[in-house]
This record gives C-alpha cells, sequence and structure tokens, in this order.
C-alpha cells in the first residue's frame, strides 16, 4: 500500500465532498459537516483544508456558472479525483480490517 | 436570494479582504464569505452580530487566503517577543502617562489621517473612473480683464455637430448639474441633479446598485443616489416608482426611478443626487437643442483616439463662429481640447456646471501647517516623557549590559516600546479619523471618509507616519539609553546632565508649538470678526434676498412685505454678493477693443437701498425712460481696468452692442476675498419693469428673526416652491464668510487640544522632575525651608524654561498667522501682538498652576516619607 497522506479531518471533508457530489462548496460542506457531526466550525478551515487536497490531487474544482445567487459571484465546486476515491476505500478497508483483528477479550470489561 | 438590502456586510471590512486576499480567489472566497453573513441573518442572527462575524471571518481568513506567507525566523521571533513582553511590563508600570501619550498622540495621528484624506481627495480625483485615456474635455477659451480663461461650459448645440460632423470621435457627451425640484405625492424635495446625455453612462462609470440602464434616453428615467431613494421611499424597492421633476414653476417632467445608484465617491467631477437625461429635460422646457442661440451650457467631454486629438480640436473651432453669432452677448475666443484627467483646480476653471471640484491648495496649506505643530507637539511630549523616564530605568539598562545585552540590543528594544505605543495611538487615530472628518468636513457640507479613499495608500500612509513617529519620538531616548556605560550606573555615578538639557529644548519646542497653535486660533477667530465687518462697498446688515426664481411673484410680494412695519423693499434682476453669481457677462466695446464685463440690471431703489456709494458724477434718474436706455453707472476699477486709471465719467461705450454713456462712478464691491480675488469692473444698468427676479428686503431696526418668520408665512402664501431667502451678511462673501466662521470652530478647537496636550506634558515633566529631587526636597525641609522657598526652587527651573518658550511660541504664532492669512486672504485683520502674548501669558500661567500642583504633594508631604525610600 503507497504511502498516503491524509489527515482525519482532510478524511472527513472529502467524504463531505462525495456526500454533496455536485453542490460541493465551501458554504455547504460547513453545514453538512454541522448537520452530520453536531460540531461547529469556521469557514476559513474548510477552505483551508478544501486546498490543501487540491494541492495534493485529492480534489478538482471548477468555478460554477454566474447565476443571480450571491450578487452574480460565482462558486468554486469541487469533485473527488479517482487517487481520492482510492485512498478512501484504502483507508476504509484499512480501518475495518483493523477494527476485526481486535480480539474480542480486548473489548470485554468484568462488571465492577 | 435572501437578499437582504437593508443590511449588508461591513465595506471596510470587504476592502480589508479584497486587498489582502489573493486575486483569483477574490470572487469565490467574498461569494462565500456574503453567502454565511447573509444566511445568518436569515436564520435569525441580529445584523450587528452577523456584522461581528464577518470582521471575525475576514480576520480568521487572513492567514489561508493572503497573498504571501510571511516566513517566520525563529530567533527574530523570540527575541521580538520578550522585547513585547518588557515593552508590555514597562508600559503598564507607567500606564498613566502611556494613556496620556497614547491619547494625545491618538488625537494628533488622526488628524494627520484626516489631512492625508483629504490629500487623497485631490490626487485621487476622478480615479474612480476606469480607462479615462481616451477621454476628453472642451473647454471654451474667453478673455477677461485681458487674462485667458478656461470655461468648462459649451453651447448645447455643439454636441450634434460633434457627433455627426467632426470624424474620428467615437463618443460625445454632455453634462451639466442644477438644482430641480421633485415631487412626490404632494411633498417638495429639493435635490441636486445630474443632467446628462445617454452617452455619459458609457463612458463613464456609474455603477447600479440595481435597476438597468436600459431606455436611458428613450423614456423618461431618473436614477436615484442611494440616499436619496431611501429618503424618498425608505425600505421599499424604487425601481419603477413614479416621480414628477419640476425644472421651473411650470416646466416638469413625470420619470420613473430606472434604477438606484451605488456611491460614488465626493472626488469625482460627476457629482449629484439624481440622474436623469437631457432629452428629458430639454422637451420639459421646450428647448431646441441645435439652437445656437438657446443660451443653454454645459460641459462637454469626448471618447477619441489620441492621435487624433489636434486634429478634432481644429475643426471644433470652426463652430466659434456659430457660437458667437447665437451669443452675441458671450464671445468666445476658441476651443481647447484637453485629456479629462488633466489636474486643474476649482479655480483654473471660470465657469463649471457640475458638481465637484478639486479642492483649492489653500486649504491644504493651513491645515497642514496647524495639524503638524499638533503632531509635532504630541510627538515631543512623548519623547520627553520618555527621556525622563529612563532615568527611572538607569539599572535596568545597567543590569541587562552587564548580562551581556549589546548596545543594538537596548537600542532596538527602546524603539521597539515607543513602536507599541505609536502603534496604539494608531489604533486610536483610525478608530477616530472618521469622526474628525466629519466634524471638520461637516462644517463645509461635505463627507470625505477614510473609506473612500484607496486602501493601499492609507496602509502606506499609515505605515510611513508609524516608523516616523516611532522614530521622532523614539530615537533620542532610544540613543541616550544606548549610550550609557553599565559600571557607572551601578556606581550611581552616571550624569544625567545632558538628559536635562535635551529635555529642556524639547519641552522649548513643545510649548513654542501649542502657543502658536493657540495664538493662531485667537487670530482667525479675530479674522473672522474682521471679515463679517469688512466694507464690502454695500451695507449688508439685515438686507435679506429674496430668490423668487423668476418675476412672476414679484408684484405680489412685493405688496405684501411692505405691509410688514419696519421694511423697505427694492428689486432688482441681478443681486450683489456670493462671488457675483447672480451677475451676468456681456460684451464691452470700447473703441475697437472687446472685453467680458461684469453686469448688473437693477431696479429703481435698489441703490439706495444697499448704500451703495456713489464717488463720482450720479446716481440713477429713475423716473426717466432715457436713463434706462442710455445711461450706466461703473464701479471705480472700471475706469482701472479700461481707462488706464483716469476717471471714466461721461465716457460713451458699448455694452451687448448699445450705446451707453457713463453717469456714475460708485465704489467697488467686494465679494471675494481670497488672495486670488480682484477687483471686478462692474457695470450697473437701471430697468423699471416691475418684473424683477430678486426682491431685496431691509429691516430697520425690527427684529431680524420675526422678520424673517414672517417673509416665510408671505413666501408660503404665494409660491408654491420651497423658500428661498437668505440674510445678505451670509450670502455676501459666499463660501468665503462660511469657511471663515468654520475654520474658526477649527481653530479654536485644535489650539484647546494643542494647550491641553503641552499641560499634561509638562505637568508629568513635573511629577518627574519633583520624584527626582524627592530627597533633596525633603532634606530642604527637614533643614527648616518654608513651603513658600520649596515652590520658588522647584519652580525656578520650569520658569526659565517657560519664558524662552513664550518669546519663541509667540514669535513663531506671530509669523505663521501672518503668514497663513496672507496665503488665503486678500483681506485680513492685521495681527495682533497683544493677542498673541496674552495667549502666550495664558499658556505660562496654566503650566505654573500644573507645576505648582505636582510640586504640592511631595512639598506638603511628611519628609521621613521622602527620605526613607529606596
Amino acid at each position: 500500500m503507497e504511502n498516503i497522506k491524509l489527515g482525519n479531518f482532510e478524511e472527513l471533508v472529502l467524504l463531505l465532498v462525495g456526500v454533496l457530489y455536485e453542490k460541493a462548496y465551501s458554504v455547504n460542506i460547513v453545514d453538512e459537516y454541522e448537520k452530520q457531526t453536531g460540531k461547529k466550525i469556521n469557514i476559513s478551515a474548510i477552505h483551508t483544508v478544501l486546498y490543501r487536497l487540491e494541492e495534493k490531487g485529492f480534489l478538482e474544482s471548477k468555478l460554477s456558472e454566474s447565476t443571480g445567487e450571491r450578487g452574480g459571484k460565482r462558486k468554486r465546486l469541487f469533485y473527488l479525483t479517482p487517487y481520492a476515491s482510492r485512498a478512501l476505500d484504502e483507508l476504509a478497508s484499512l480501518r475495518e480490517q483493523l477494527r476485526y483483528q481486535i480480539p474480542k477479550q480486548a473489548l470485554t470489561w468484568k462488571e465492577g | 436570494m435572501s437578499f437582504d438590502r437593508l443590511h449588508n456586510p461591513p465595506k471596510l471590512a470587504l476592502r480589508i479582504f479584497r486587498w489582502y486576499c489573493r486575486p483569483e480567489r477574490v470572487e469565490e472566497l467574498e461569494g462565500d464569505l456574503e453567502e454565511v453573513f447573509f444566511r445568518r441573518l436569515k436564520n435569525g442572527g441580529s445584523a450587528w452580530q452577523a456584522k461581528g462575524f464577518f470582521w471575525w471571518n475576514i480576520f480568521r481568513c487572513y492567514k489561508s487566503y493572503a497573498r504571501t506567507k510571511t516566513q517566520n525566523n525563529s530567533i527574530m521571533t523570540s527575541l521580538f517577543k520578550s522585547y513585547f513582553k518588557l515593552a508590555l511590563r514597562h508600559s503598564w508600570k507607567n500606564k498613566w502617562s502611556v494613556l496620556i501619550n497614547v491619547t494625545g498622540l491618538g488625537i494628533a495621528l488622526s488628524m494627520c489621517v484626516f489631512m492625508y484624506t483629504l490629500y487623497a481627495y485631490n490626487f485621487e480625483f476622478d480615479d474612480f473612473y476606469q480607462d479615462t485615456d481616451d477621454l476628453y474635455r472642451i473647454h471654451a477659451m474667453t478673455f477677461e480683464n485681458g487674462q485667458e480663461r478656461r470655461n468648462e461650459t459649451m453651447p448645447i448645440a455643439l454636441e450634434d455637430k460633434l457627433r455627426n460632423e467632426i470624424a474620428g470621435i467615437e463618443a460625445v457627451s454632455s453634462y451639466f448639474a442644477r438644482n430641480v425640484n421633485i415631487k412626490k405625492g404632494n411633498e417638495f424635495f429639493t435635490e441636486y441633479a445630474g443632467i446628462a446625455s445617454t452617452d455619459l453612462v458609457d463612458m463613464f462609470e456609474m455603477p447600479l446598485s440595481y435597476g438597468s440602464y436600459e431606455g436611458f434616453g428613450e423614456r423618461p428615467l431618473i436614477y436615484l443616489e442611494k440616499p436619496l431613494a431611501e429618503k424618498l421611499f425608505g425600505d421599499e424597492v424604487a425601481l419603477g416608482k413614479e416621480l414628477t421633476v419640476y425644472f421651473g414653476d411650470a416646466e416638469k417632467v413625470e420619470v420613473t426611478v430606472g434604477g438606484v445608484l451605488d456611491k460614488i465617491p465626493l472626488n469625482t467631477s460627476f457629482g449629484f443626487n439624481l440622474l436623469m437625461n437631457q432629452r428629458d429635460y430639454l422637451q420639459a422646457m421646450d428647448m431646441d437643442p441645435n439652437d445656437w442661440s438657446n443660451k443653454r451650457y454645459e460641459g462637454q467631454y469626448l471618447r477619441l483616439n489620441a492621435n487624433r486629438v489636434e486634429q478634432v480640436a481644429k475643426e471644433i473651432n470652426k463652430y466659434v463662429k456659430l457660437q458667437n453669432e447665437g451669443h452675441e452677448e458671450r464671445k468666445i475666443a476658441g476651443f481647447e481640447v484637453v485629456p479629462f484627467i488633466t489636474k486643474l483646480n476649482a479655480d483654473d476653471i471660470m465657469y463649471r456646471k457640475y458638481g465637484n471640484g478639486r479642492l483649492r491648495p489653500q486649504v491644504y496649506i493651513i491645515f497642514t501647517v496647524l495639524i503638524s505643530m499638533i503632531f509635532l507637539t504630541a510627538c515631543f511630549n512623548l519623547a520627553n516623557t520618555s527621556m525622563a523616564l529612563i532615568a527611572k530605568r538607569l539599572k535596568e539598562i545597567g543590569i541587562r549590559k552587564t548580562l551581556g545585552s549589546g548596545s543594538k540590543q537596548i537600542l532596538l528594544q527602546f524603539l521597539f516600546e515607543m513602536g507599541i505605543i505609536s502603534f496604539l495611538a494608531f489604533i486610536i487615530a483610525l478608530l477616530t479619523a472618521n469622526t474628525t472628518s466629519g466634524m471638520i468636513m461637516g462644517l463645509f457640507g461635505a463627507n470625505f471618509l477614510l473609506q473612500d479613499a484607496n486602501l493601499t495608500g492609507i496602509i502606506l500612509f499609515v505605515l510611513g507616519f508609524l516608523l516616523f513617529t516611532t522614530f521622532v519620538a523614539g530615537l533620542l531616548p532610544a540613543l541616550y539609553a544606548w549610550r550609557f556605560q553599565p559600571i557607572s550606573i551601578i556606581r550611581k555615578s552616571v550624569k544625567l546632565k545632558g538628559v536635562n538639557w535635551l529635555n529642556k529644548i524639547l519641552t522649548i519646542a513643545q510649548y513654542s508649538f501649542s502657543i502658536a497653535v493657540l495664538a493662531a486660533g485667537i487670530t482667525f477667530s479675530q479674522n473672522s470678526d474682521f471679515l463679517k465687518n469688512l466694507d464690502l462697498g454695500y451695507t449688508d446688515e439685515s438686507v435679506f434676498d429674496l430668490d423668487l426664481g423668476s418675476s412672476e411673484y414679484y408684484v405680489q410680494m412685493k405688496q405684501e412685505i411692505e405691509q410688514i412695519p419696519g421694511v423697505v423693499t427694492a428689486g432688482t434682476q441681478n443681486h450683489l454678493g456670493n462671488f457675483g453669481r447672480y451677475s451676468s457677462q456681456k460684451t464691452l466695446e470700447i473703441d475697437t477693443a472687446t472685453h467680458d464685463v461684469r453686469h448688473y440690471t437693477i431696479g429703481p431703489g435698489y441703490l439706495d437701498l444697499i448704500e451703495l456709494e456713489i464717488l463720482s458724477g450720479r446716481g440713477f434718474i429713475e423716473e426717466s425712460e432715457a436713463e434706462e436706455k442710455e445711461s450706466i453707472l461703473v464701479t471705480k476699477s472700471f475706469g482701472d481696468a479700461y481707462f488706464d486709471g483716469n476717471d471714466p465719467l461721461h465716457q460713451i461705450v458699448k455694452i451687448g452692442g448699445e450705446r451707453k454713456t457713463i453717469v456714475g462712478v460708485v465704489s467697488d464691491i467686494i465679494d471675494d476675498v481670497y488672495e486670488d480675488s480682484e477687483l471686478t469692473p462692474t457695470v450697473f444698468a437701471l430697468t423699471r419693469k416691475a418684473e424683477l427676479r430678486h426682491l431685496i428686503v431691509k429691516a430697520q431696526g425690527a427684529n431680524l428673526s420675526e422678520i424673517e418668520d414672517r417673509l416665510k408665512l408671505v413666501w408660503s402664501q404665494n409660491i408654491d416652491k420651497p423658500y428661498d431667502g437668505v440674510l445678505q451678511e451670509d450670502l455676501a462673501l459666499g463660501d468665503a464668510g462660511r469657511d471663515t466662521k468654520n475654520l474658526q470652530k477649527i481653530f479654536v478647537a485644535m489650539a484647546i487640544l494643542g494647550g491641553f496636550l503641552s499641560i499634561v506634558g509638562i505637568f508629568s515633566l513635573a511629577k518627574l522632575n519633583v520624584a527626582k529631587k524627592i530627597k533633596e526636597i525633603s532634606v530642604r525641609k527637614v533643614l527648616g525651608a518654608s513651603i513658600k522657598g520649596l515652590f520658588y526652587t522647584i519652580n525656578r527651573s520650569f520658569v526659565i524654561v517657560l519664558l524662552l518658550s513664550m518669546i519663541v511660541g509667540c514669535s513663531l504664532g506671530y509669523f505663521i498667522s501672518d503668514a497663513v492669512l496672507g496665503i488665503i486672504y486678500k483681506y485680513y485683520v492685521d495681527v495682533s501682538a497683544v493677542t498673541i502674548a496674552i495667549s502666550g501669558l495664558f499658556i505660562l500661567i496654566i503650566s505654573l498652576m500644573a507645576i505648582t500642583g505636582a510640586v504640592a504633594a511631595p512639598a506638603n508631604a511628611n519628609p521621613v516619607k521622602g527620605l526613607r525610600e529606596e
């Protein structure tokens, strides 16, 4: 397995971009994040991560068409790259594998 | 979109964001931030909360969006961190003197920032319009009193010729501005209308907040500035609303609101509250745009290729003949074509037909002189207190040097501390700059705020000034601290003589400046009174001018107003005052030479009422018809200008093509007091027609405000327009009179501020000095010195300093006031030495009181306390 450099939060954002497919832009991602995790986050954090992920090749982006919304200012929409999809799969399966390798005894505790 | 028109994200925050953000990402990020803002509002957040978060986001986002990332140098960072910590601790220890310095410097700097915005107003003038390289203005050149004058007033008929007959002109537009009355329902509003050809909105940016320019020039549309739209329609969307615009009493046009304009800064050539099309105006006024004799003038602007300029200018001059035939009364010598952005002051253009111009340079001189003096006072104050404070920190410096601190680091640290103080002062300055500017500019009815100027310019200015203050106020103390030898400090053998000497020089400088500012302030106040009582050649006391706008109400109004007891009236077509605002220009022919001359057509009784003095010859014989046709009066300067200083009495001249005899010479009329003003040769002619435009009312010995109320009442019963009457006192010198009054207020405020800074400065100095001498005081007291004796000993050193600064300050004040007044005004008060000496004495006494206050505490205290210390 090649060395995938993807932080925890970065992975979460990648997943959210995937979930929001075609509607994934920063403000929506903030909303979705707050809805899914119940935690607050500042938009600047999301922006930073999105641009970093794009730099790393996990995301690609394009500007949307200009519409009447937002005073005609365009949004930047993000899409997963094949590399991201592979990375997400690998990370997910790695986690799953590890989860099932934990012996049952390690997860049982005596009362008291 | 959830666009809430009431609340928008804070403009300044957006500007800061646009300034620092990487350009390629501005659009998307700004959109995101705005969306977050509006979402917060929609979800029930309050406006100030949303705005607060918006600001917070702007700051939060700096790290990730900024153009470049700063590189961290770990050694430097830790060094600066420790400097910062030390500086904070030190400031906290001396919080009162720091607080005083920060506030004083802050207010002084806020004036400097205001000063900067004034400069920015001029050097960023018309920067708002982009791509002006291919835009040109046309000027009509005239000769007046032998001088070439530029007029940005072109005959309206020229527009069609420019558009259709001259090759190479890509676009033409005309523009002028005037007051109109807007009727909405039954309410009238008087507003300033820009009246333009259709092309103007293509040639110059006039951004709309909403609405569009589609149909502009095809149907009667009107575009409102945002504040006007809010005034007329409140929160409702103005688009599509109907209004009636009145140009005269009957001349009106029904218009539809085509859009609302975004804010256009004040420092642009085209200033208005609302924009309309010239086509609608001409139709309402029933005027033929191609008639060369319709007496309509306006500014005209061209778009053309740079290499065609000369050719076009030549071709335009073909129409000089047509213009001069159409306007017998106002002949011009030629046209010139100049680039739109040509830097011309308001004074360089004689007549212009639009709202805004560049500021007079005089305004700068006066403010720059005074503000720099106040600023330097604050700087010296800061330097002074920090020098004195160094005495307390000698041990710190000694120990640090012993522990291996280099001289450079000590120097740096002191500068750094000063930097923090000036930085704090700058925050205060920026926060109060708009208030300062509002207070000062508001007096002149204008409003040019910090956010209207270019942000990069402001930031550079602020940084530059920050460095400057730090060095001016910080370098001396820092150099001092640097020089000390640790061994002598610890041994307590260090001599602070040099410090005292420098302190004294700084104190003298600081005092002299504040005395000078106070003296200038008082002199300006006196000048204001002087101008108020200046003999203008006629009387301006208790005289009202009612500008009826047209002659139709004249007879009725005159009859009714004459019923008021203690009132005399007279009528005139052109009325004196305000730079000759109501006068007309006529062509004067003497032998073969022609000139433009100022001309007043007056009604019977007018000269008597305004008490214009007849120097030689006679006044008008008011019953004679021949008098009206053949006789004129001229002012004394008329003889100087056209008859080589000889008496022009009984000479015959041609005015507007008609032969007239000069039957009398009257005294000159002063209607402008600025330095470059000249007495304008003026001609008076009589008309006996009852139809006159101005009704002049003189109240003899009656209560002026009562009379004015009666006038307003009569006006409202007869005329369906807002009251347009003014006291001659206010009108006589036009803006100059108003400006002088306002300058008086500003100078008094500045004088108080300067004085305050100085007194606070000397108080803290005295305190420090006393603290140093506490042992001396205690020992003297123990040995039996009286309190009076103690005051004498300690005050003695200050008195010498104060006396010296009084001499320097008074002479400085004298010369500065005289020079500044001389630069601005032609007629001004003689600077009185007594006044200046009194202001010097005033500061001296207040300071001595402050010092006595500072000495009182230790002098009255138990000497044991003083001796026990350390």
